[in-house]
């Protein structure tokens, strides 16, 4: 067997591409480019000085606008909340108003028929 | 290369870069062994190397003004290749690796080859890292000098050193343990 240095050297022996190889890479050369990806595109479009110039306050823009978004929604969510909890307060206070001027209303109607009674018994009493 | 073929190819760059496709067609020609094997040996599928090659060239046709002579073409063409193939291989992958045979044969005659072994070989540098693999076939294939392939890869020349060692001395313990002891 031959030292391995000479097997190394057979196996890496140069090959010929297949036939008509200059001419295929001469006819890539004559073919119109591909049309660009949606990627290429666009990263074509953020490489034009005037495009980053305007991207940069663009996204600036975008992210003030999006922070005072984000805090009007919590300022209106907040208010809703303290909204609900004086309403329920409310709520809470009629009932217990309404409670009150019911046991008042018993007491005036109990008060009237023991009142009642007592005179029925005088009469028949007389 | 002697120095008629050496005039030639400088001629051959100077009627490319007034955009004579001739001239370019001429210097694909002239090297166009050597890169398609380079992409060949490494990625070991046909197709794939033919593609690489074409991409070679086509990126060389685009880069022809900052090319200034024969010895800068062929060591651009070595470094592009060696780039592109280790690229294609980390973006997608090994392609599924044919044999060799299937490849046309240069029309030199050859020594009396034993496939087998050939074959095992092919398997064991298939399994040394990318940089090492690429590092013996400039060295096998080019025939380059240490320092060459240093700068063909971009790598310090030591660790071009140390890769070789390293890549032999795995190849032979592999070898001989398939082979039942025998040394190589």
């Amino acid at each position: 067997m031959k030292p391995l240095d000479d097997e190394l050297r057979n196996l890496f022996k140069r090959k010929e591409p297949p036939v008509g190889f200059a001419g295929r890479v001469l006819a890539r050369l004559e073919a119109p480019p591909a049309p660009p990806t949606l990627t290429e595109r666009l990263s074509a479009l953020f490489r034009r000085p005037v495009v980053r110039w305007v991207a940069v306050p663009v996204a600036c823009a975008l992210v003030a606008l999006g922070v005072v978004r984000y805090q009007h929604q919590q300022r209106m969510r907040v208010q809703a909340e303290q909204a609900s909890r004086e309403a329920m307060l409310a709520l809470q206070i009629t009932n217990e108003e309404l409670s009150t001027a019911l046991e008042r209303a018993q007491r005036v109607t109990v008060r009237a028929l023991e009142v009642k009674n007592n005179q029925s018994e005088k009469r028949s009493d007389l | 290369m002697s120095k008629a073929p050496e005039q030639a190819m400088e001629e051959s760059l100077a009627r490319c870069t007034r955009g004579d496709r001739a001239a370019f067609a001429e210097i694909v020609r002239a090297h166009q062994s050597m890169v398609y094997s380079l992409a060949l040996h490494f990625l070991r599928n046909p197709s794939t190397a033919e593609d690489v090659a074409q991409d070679v060239f086509l990126k060389l046709y685009r880069d022809l003004p900052s090319i200034k002579s024969g010895a800068h073409l062929r060591f651009w063409l070595r470094k592009v290749t060696c780039h592109r193939s280790i690229d294609h291989v980390r973006r997608r992958g090994p392609d599924g690796m044919l044999s060799l045979d299937d490849v046309p044969e240069p029309a030199a005659a050859e020594r009396a080859r034993d496939p087998l072994l050939e074959e095992k070989l092919w398997r064991l540098v298939a399994t040394l890292p990318e940089k090492s693999r690429m590092v013996l076939i400039l060295r096998y294939q080019e025939d380059l000098q240490l320092r060459e392939i240093a700068e063909v890869m971009g790598i310090p020349i030591n660790t071009v050193k140390s890769s070789i060692e390293r890549a032999l001395e795995v190849l032979r313990g592999k070898l001989a343990r398939s082979m039942g002891g025998v040394k190589v």
